[in-house]
């Protein structure tokens, strides 16, 4: 699906390893970290480089004149 | 003078000032009204009866000797149990905060205590503010008051019940995707949730600080108004909010429709909706024509992708603040609400800053594709008709099921959290069964003054925030 989905499938496996999260619950966490990941990335390329998070309270601002 | 309860927040307002009533009946009378309906809707975590009635004397005192501190002067509200009240308890609707009590006055508990405003105690509400139908597992469901096997929306459950049921005057909520609109809409009442940046947050526990909004819910938008005026603007203590003017509202009783452009969804929403409920929405907006709105069908956002960005930043920020309880007292969460902070421990880092990065691009084509030949966007909040408490139980079932509930119900109102505008869900009619229907109103940023003026000209046309609900 993307190119970070393997590190977040890693990092479940990872704890499942350890005891911390069931099968079924490791594989429901994927999905749904996995679709999230993908609705930001979709979206990526639209970004400046010079965007930052604090940017928005700025527009906010800006949109309110 | 019958039940002085039934009064609206304004009606009581103006009544103690004139002193018609005092203080002290107004309180009394809440007091009698929740020790009736308490048992049917749950709506309180705590009463704080003796300490009410104490400020309700000193109010009344204030105005025999010529002082009145404002609008609220006197007037018994109630808050969800988020704000911290110095040395009482803040439970959040969780076990783990249960006897824990705060060390500091939340802003605007203390704008409101400065404003003259009654408390009356703590109002019931989702666990830790996750969850958009009001189950707790903890201190129990709160229970719509116009049908109490059906739910009453989230997460600001208490607040919503407390409201419709005529228990309080007004009532503080919080709205991460939805939790002030939602219960709002179930329960016959107007719920404002302002611009990311109006209203303070300092002193209340968190669900997301990036997608956190405290607001009011009351039976009209002039009671909302009179609460938004009292709380609203900057505060030092928090550093997310704006320096920006609060506009003046004591004109609201002139607002018109009048000239004003409503944006409206075109017939693949509306088809997407459940037909009652679309019935009600299509009957308000010829309601909202009828006093002189031109509407105008608009694109309307791409809701899923709005809400899943703001999605990660909820789960990441959520995981965040919660690892150490997660980590150390799992079994002290519902099921259904660590199952929906866990997947936070998952997203990278990039991923969550890729979608704080995006909001502000993401709104300027809200506002330029969306909302540039208009002036509010009229949309849904609920848009089905209420299911019951036991329809939405997801506790014992698998965490997809628990997802499900909450996309559902969040469908139309999470999309404005991310997008940071403001937005005000108005009571519109009731669908066959009886329960309430709302839309919302959304605006542009930082104009909640525009949002409650058609709000307040549209309940000056409509009777329906004045059905109350029966034992």
């Amino acid at each position: 699906m993307d190119a970070l989905k393997p590190n977040v499938i890693q990092a479940i496996a990872a704890e499942l390893q350890e005891g911390q999260v069931g099968d079924a619950r490791a594989a429901e966490l994927a999905v749904e970290v996995g679709r999230l990941n993908a609705a930001v990335l979709r979206e990526v390329n639209t970004l400046r480089f010079e965007d930052e998070p604090g940017h928005f309270a700025r527009a906010l601002a800006d949109a309110a004149r | 003078m019958s039940d002085p309860a039934l009064l609206d927040l304004s009606e009581i307002a103006d009544a103690i000032a004139a002193r018609r009533i005092s203080s002290v009946e107004a309180t009394q009378a809440c007091l009698n009204r929740i020790k009736l309906w308490q048992p049917e809707v749950n709506a309180f975590i705590r009463l704080d009866e003796e300490e009410a009635l104490s400020t309700a004397a000193a109010c009344d005192a204030e105005l025999a000797a010529g002082r009145s501190r404002g609008k609220l002067h006197g007037v018994p509200l109630a808050h969800k149990d988020l704000l911290y009240r110095k040395d009482k308890v803040t439970t959040a609707g969780s076990k783990i905060l249960r006897h824990v009590k705060a060390e500091q006055t939340s802003t605007l508990l203390e704008r409101l205590d400065a404003a003259g405003a009654v408390d009356l105690g703590t109002l019931n509400m989702s666990e830790f503010a996750a969850g958009p139908t009001g189950h707790n597992v903890h201190y129990g469901p709160a229970r719509n008051p116009y049908d109490r096997t059906r739910i009453t929306g989230g997460s600001s459950s208490g607040s919503g019940a407390a409201a419709g049921a005529r228990l309080v005057f007004g009532a503080l909520g919080s709205d991460t995707g939805g939790s002030i609109r939602l219960p709002a809409a179930a329960c016959n009442v107007v719920g404002l949730k302002a611009t990311y940046g109006r209203i303070s947050r300092h002193g209340a526990v968190a669900r997301s600080w990036s997608l956190d909004y405290i607001g009011p819910l009351a039976r009209t938008a002039r009671d909302c108004a009179i609460m938004f005026s009292a709380i609203a603007g900057y505060d030092p203590r928090d550093p997310t909010t704006s320096t920006l003017p609060v506009p003046d509202l004591s004109d609201l009783e002139n607002s018109s429709l009048a000239g004003l452009t409503i944006g409206v969804p075109g017939d693949a929403v509306l088809k997407s909706i459940d037909p009652a409920i679309a019935n009600v929405l299509q009957e308000s907006h010829r309601v909202l024509q009828e006093r002189g709105a031109r509407l105008r069908e608009v694109p309307f956002p791409e809701l899923v992708k709005l809400a899943d960005i703001g999605e990660t930043i909820i789960k990441s920020e959520a995981a965040t603040m919660h690892r150490d309880w997660i980590r150390t007292r799992p079994q002290d969460y519902a099921f259904q609400v660590r199952v929906r902070i866990e997947a936070g421990f998952y997203i990278p880092a990039t991923q969550y800053l890729d979608a704080l990065r995006l909001r502000r691009m993401l709104l300027e084509k809200f506002l330029a594709e969306t909302m540039a030949e208009i002036d509010l966007l009229h949309a849904p909040v609920i848009p089905f008709p209420l299911p019951k408490i036991r329809e939405t139980d997801v506790e014992a079932e698998a965490g997809e099921a628990v997802l499900r509930v909450v996309r559902s119900m969040t469908t139309y109102t999470r999309p404005f959290n991310f997008l940071g505008v403001p937005a005000i869900s108005v009571p519109c009619g009731f669908d066959p069964a009886g329960l309430p229907v709302a839309f919302q109103l959304i605006g542009r940023p930082f104009d909640e003054a525009l949002c409650l003026r058609a709000a307040n000209a549209y309940q000056a046309a409509t009777e329906f925030h004045r059905v109350a609900p029966r034992l």
